[in-house]
């Protein structure tokens, strides 16, 4: 299979998933769209040319996502499937937003992604029913099993995960615990496999804070508002501090 | 500030008698050693951990319920798992029944006299915790330390009617207490700081991980876990995915169990009743608004798995 991976410069993503396909052999151009570095625009353009597929995976820079789908929109094939991340978006309106509608898939998959077997996928309600079970092709050429679910914003586990760190954030500006010791109380009192502050840093501050916006923007309800300390952790680039 | 709890070590720590009543420089410590007597109140599944921990830690236990029965059936239980516990190898037979005979049952509050900590571990209502509080004020020596396991009440509400509550405290154990290593510890507006470094270094003498929180609805695991069920809720709600395709997602991203067969396994009806306190508890903020499918399920009588039926069907 030949695939080109979009991503943004926010996270090392493309990359890591491409290597992913590469292991299982292969043949994947990845790169960031608009960066000043290889591969260029006009050399991902040549790939998705050639590409089975495509996969986008940017999800904080609107504008970057943007200007990814367009070129794929434009150079990948007729009928290939165009896989893009609703973590801060929804499939239904990212094939809203280009001219082929009808291949465009969702998926969400968060970090980290050792151990799973399994990614969430949504057909935008303008997807051709015929073309699914191919589409998922993709994902079971690298191990993970497709799992269907309805279209919308962030779908399912990076909902339910960003919401646990944005309550976590909420609590350790209040002070109602430090940071460490709310990771280790729902460690130790909920079997959680890691602290919510440390699931935060993992998936990157401004990811959570860019599926938190796009929640808050698709439900219009108060309940997906960003604790401010996490907002502002965001746009200074840091951590949360554990 | 876990640091806080490694650092008290065993040595006793002083507190403070209070400015309300106390003579000022009226002070004296107070020693949670291991040899020193904890009395529980209440001998339901939490009080009887509770008391099996304590015991287990070498500590004098007084276990009390107004109920004898119960007190019985709690002694008879702890017996059983410090028994099982020994059969399977994970501690000798003698220690196994030096730890049994170190509780005693009481049926009266009187018996929590000497008792240098007393941890309430009654039914979830405030009056009756404010009662058996102001209760113990009267039976239990001024410089001992008083505690509740509750997971919902405010430790200040509790504490309010207490002529010295500077040595009240949360000790938020989970269910099993012998097994599950976490303690909130919760520091209420009175509380003196060297009640809640003693208690912090007595949990984790007792081998449980003591976290400090401050006294917020929920406090840390109650209000954190919230979105767990809720965020799943919705999506079912929605219509998203069914709740075994749900549960399904999210025990791929590293969960031990899903929202609803946890939900099932807790009790819908629990579980319902936390939501609704900590949305209470935060004014109604819509972070922790309940979800309509909690509330129909409890009055169907779907509770889970002790029903037979809640998202899940459990058949008998």
């Amino acid at each position: 299979m030949r695939l080109t991976i979009l991503g943004e410069a926010e996270t090392d993503w493309a990359e890591a998933l491409a290597e992913r396909f590469r292991a299982a052999g292969h043949t994947v151009v990845a790169g960031d769209v608009g960066a000043d570095h290889r591969p260029s625009d006009a050399q991902l353009a040549e790939a998705l040319a050639a590409s089975d597929a495509c996969i986008d995976l940017c999800v904080v820079d609107r504008a970057r996502k943007a200007a990814a789908l367009a070129l794929a929109d434009r150079h990948l094939p007729p009928r290939r499937p165009l896989w893009t991340c609703c973590l801060a978006t929804s499939a239904t309106y990212v094939a809203a937003s280009v001219e082929h509608s009808t291949r465009v898939f969702g998926f969400s998959l968060l970090p980290p992604w050792a151990g799973r077997t399994t990614v969430e996928c949504a057909r935008a309600l303008q997807a051709v029913d015929t073309d699914v079970d191919a589409a998922a092709d993709v994902w079971s050429a690298v191990g993970l099993a497709p799992v269907w679910v309805a279209d919308g914003t962030a779908l399912v586990l990076a909902r339910i995960v960003c919401c646990l760190a944005n309550e976590a954030a909420f609590a350790w500006m209040e002070r109602a615990a430090a940071a460490a010791d709310i990771d280790t109380a729902m460690r130790l009192g909920t079997r959680y496999p890691r602290g919510p502050i440390e699931w935060a840093n993992i998936v990157g501050p401004r990811v959570v804070v860019a599926v938190l916006d796009a929640l808050a923007a698709e439900h219009g309800e108060d309940r997906y508002r960003v604790a401010p300390l996490l907002r502002r952790h965001a746009a200074a680039g840091l951590p949360l501090p554990l | 500030m876990a640091d806080d709890a490694r650092t008290a070590g065993s040595a006793p720590v002083r507190i403070d008698a209070g400015a309300r009543d106390a003579a000022p420089g009226h002070a004296r410590d107070t020693d949670l050693g291991p040899t020193r007597p904890i009395g529980v109140i209440g001998a339901g599944t939490m009080g009887a951990g509770i008391a099996q921990v304590a015991a287990v830690a070498g500590h004098p236990v007084v276990l009390f319920d107004v109920a004898p029965s119960q007190v019985e059936l709690a002694l008879g239980q702890i017996a059983g798992f410090l028994r099982r516990d020994a059969a399977k190898g994970r501690m000798a037979n003698d220690e196994a029944e030096r730890a049994v005979a170190r509780i005693t049952g009481a049926s009266t509050l009187d018996a929590c006299a000497p008792c240098a900590l007393v941890v309430e571990a009654a039914p979830e209502r405030l009056a009756l915790k404010q009662q058996l509080f102001a209760d113990l004020e009267g039976v239990v020596a001024e410089w001992a330390v008083l505690a509740t396991n509750t997971s919902t009440l405010s430790v200040a509400a509790i504490g309010g009617a207490l002529m010295r509550p500077e040595r009240l405290i949360g000790l938020h154990f989970f269910n099993p207490a012998p097994l599950m290593p976490l303690v909130e510890v919760i520091r209420g507006p009175a509380t003196d700081e060297g009640v809640v470094a003693a208690v912090a270094a007595l949990a984790a003498r007792w081998g449980k991980t003591p976290v400090l929180a401050k006294d917020t609805p929920g406090f840390i695991v109650n209000r954190v876990a919230r979105p767990f069920y809720g965020e799943a809720l919705r999506l079912l709600g929605e219509g998203t995915a069914d709740a075994a395709t749900i549960d399904a997602l999210v025990r791929d991203g590293g969960f031990p169990m899903g929202p609803f067969e946890l939900m099932d396994l807790i009790g819908i009806d629990v579980n319902y009743a936390a939501a609704s306190s900590v949305f209470e508890g935060f004014f109604g903020d819509p972070r922790f608004r309940p979800h309509p499918i909690q509330r129909a399920m409890v009055e169907s009588g779907r509770l889970g798995r002790k029903s037979g039926r809640g998202y899940f069907a459990y058949p008998a």
